[in-house]
């Protein structure tokens, strides 16, 4: 796994990249509509019948794209006194696993109902006449990515555990992270 | 039994670590897999989507935006030269001046950690330059930053007022007097422990220098007459207001003062999805939650309780803020708001409580757990830009929780101070 950690890092990188590039073209583009909206009032040449459905599309995408850039970076808010607190303790490691395994059960959970969400969704949007699962498929993709990460935690976690690898190895083998993720405490000994 | 089931899951949870927003939905999901109805699990994606899409909450991005734009556009020096010009010839001046620089801030952002961090920056420079006690800096700092969300435009009041369907003009309106009250119950607050420690005065400001303070701050002291104004006139809706305030800041920062460059803008735009995204999507999980509390019908089998022990809307009012502050002692300010109100809302409604007047008790609670361990936001912010310890500044902070404190009293048991202006305004035929 080590050899992966170069292509890892590179497409970690790329997601990041992508995922602050949607999040910022999302509020400019937001800004830009309902600035829109505000000057047309006072103009009135033409309307904007299509911003409400604009708005809702990139403040939909802004949201769960932008969650999910916030889940890469471990930056939601969270309590981590406790964690924080246990960390030099045995009972450290298992716990940073256990809130580990409960957030990709979540977000397992999340990305299913989603994409069952999608599914169901028929039709086009009224006025700009788009598919309506373009509103939906920011969800399931911002599931995908919470996952990934997800993984990458549990397996940050994990790998100097893993037998062959000695848990006092260099964490900079293992370290896909760059680090991001809090630091971890060993496993009970 | 179920109501206090969830509750202890919720705390389980968030003390285990686990993101909020990521808590409210899993015991939502959980509740329903238990209860064998997995089928409402459908509806999560639904609800998480339409909680946080709806337009009002755009103002949230925006707000925000508008903050960070004042904080790196020079604008927070010029409140704060101006307030000091304004009250730092009083006894433990810089205090002050802190106090009155939060109060004028507070009409552009409606953040306590936007305050607290970047006009609680210049504000403890200075007062540590100054021979203050960083202690003291830091815990006046912490505590005037919680203006900022009372008095209008304010984040908090907007998410509490696209949930309950209250008008958000009402809500804005309500804030002025308590956030006022605020504003002095901190200065006198800072006058007694100035006293006490013989803090300085600072020099009698001259007219001139009134004069020069005023010009040089007078485009940032427009901007709230702008975003209230347009609001009020029915120019704006609040969330075309909080875009406003954005332009307006960025034309001020980067054309009139020349603090932002084009190269700044991506980073602060960043700054703000992250602040932005944190609460939307806490939003999100809690239109999912408070979904699954109404198809459990808990709100009721409280109300039932309540209305069992009480039928006071006095003493009502006591429990409900004694719980309000008990969990802002342990969960996120916006969190509180989310989980409680599905569950207050019908108990106020069938005690004649005023929606308006109870959104700002609900804010007030909320900004006094952010100043409490273990999770007050603005502790925090404050601990870690300053240097003090969060045990520390938690001593330092309790004549200034008091104040607040005493605030949220008289504004939960005198009604007409919070409502006259709404009613004023629209009596007047405003909103």
């Amino acid at each position: 796994m080590t050899a992966l950690a170069p292509l890892w890092r590179g497409l970690d990188a790329a997601l990041g990249w992508t995922m602050r590039a949607v999040c910022l073209c999302c509020l400019a583009g937001l800004f830009a509509v309902l600035l829109g909206m505000v000057l047309i009032r006072f103009l009135p040449l033409a309307t904007l019948s299509w911003s409400s459905e604009i708005i809702e599309l990139l403040f939909a995408w802004l949201v769960f794209i932008g969650a999910a850039a916030l889940w890469r970076d471990n930056d939601h808010f969270r309590i981590e006194a406790l964690l924080n607190r246990l960390d030099l303790t045995r009972f450290g490691w298992p716990l940073r696993l256990l809130v580990e395994l409960i957030a990709l059960g979540f977000v397992l959970l999340f990305t299913y109902y989603t994409w069952a969400l999608l599914q169901r969704a028929g039709g086009t949007s009224p006025i700009l006449d788009w598919p309506r699962e373009l509103w939906y498929l920011c969800m399931p993709i911002a599931g995908v990515l919470m996952a990934l990460y997800c993984l990458r935690n549990i397996w940050v976690l994990v790998a100097p555990y893993l037998p062959g690898r000695n848990a006092n190895d260099d964490h900079h083998s293992v370290d896909l992270t760059k680090d991001r993720t809090p630091p971890a405490a060993g496993p009970p000994a | 039994m179920l109501a206090m089931a969830i509750t202890a899951a919720v705390f389980a949870l968030i003390l285990l670590g686990v993101p909020i927003a990521m808590t409210l939905a899993i015991v939502a999901a959980a509740t329903f897999v238990l209860l064998d109805e997995s089928r409402m699990l459908l509806v999560m994606a639904q609800r998480m989507y339409a909680s946080t899409t709806g337009f009002t909450l755009l103002a949230i991005p925006f707000f925000i935006l508008a903050g960070n734009l004042m904080n790196t556009g020079g604008i927070t020096h010029r409140i704060f030269a101006f307030a000091q010009a304004l009250v730092g010839h009083l006894r433990g001046g810089l205090g002050h001046v802190n106090v009155v620089s939060s109060m004028i801030f507070s009409g552009m952002s409606g953040a306590a950690v936007a305050d607290a961090a970047g006009l609680g920056l210049v504000e403890m420079e200075a007062m540590t330059k100054h021979g203050y006690d960083r202690e003291f800096s830091a815990a006046i700092t912490a505590a005037s930053s919680t203006i900022g969300p009372v008095v209008p435009p304010s984040i908090a009041l907007v998410i509490y007022g696209s949930i309950t369907g209250v008008s958000i003009s009402q809500l804005f309106l309500a804030g002025f007097v308590p956030g006022a009250l605020m504003g002095i119950a901190l200065m006198v607050a800072v006058y007694v422990v100035s006293r006490r420690r013989a803090y300085p005065c600072g020099a009698s400001p001259t007219l001139a220098l009134l004069w020069f303070t005023f010009r040089r701050a007078i485009l940032a002291l427009l901007l709230p007459v702008l975003i209230i104004g347009g609001i009020l006139s029915g120019l704006f809706t609040p969330t075309e207001a909080a875009v406003v305030a954005s332009l307006y800041a960025l034309v001020i920062g980067m054309v009139v003062h020349r603090a932002i460059k084009p190269r700044d803008l991506p980073q602060i735009l960043w700054a703000t999805i992250v602040q932005s995204v944190k609460i939307l999507f806490i939003i999100a999980a809690a239109g999912f939650f408070g979904w699954m509390m109404i198809q459990q019908r808990i709100p009721e089998q409280i109300i039932t309780g309540l209305t069992e022990l009480t039928a006071s809307p006095l003493i009502l009012m006591a429990i409900i803020i004694a719980v309000l502050i008990a969990l802002g002692c342990f969960l996120e300010g916006i969190a509180v708001l989310l989980i409680t109100i599905p569950v207050f809302m019908p108990l106020i409604d069938q005690y004649g409580i005023d929606p308006v007047q109870f959104g700002l008790i609900m804010t007030l609670c909320s900004m006094i757990g952010l100043l409490t361990p273990p999770v007050g936001m603005s502790l925090y912010a404050v601990s870690s830009i300053s240097g003090v310890s969060v045990g520390a500044l938690s001593r330092e902070l309790w004549p200034y929780l008091l104040g607040i404190f005493l605030v949220l009293l008289v504004i939960a048991y005198v009604p007409g101070l919070t409502l006259w202006l709404p009613r004023l305004v629209a009596a007047g035929g405003g909103p």
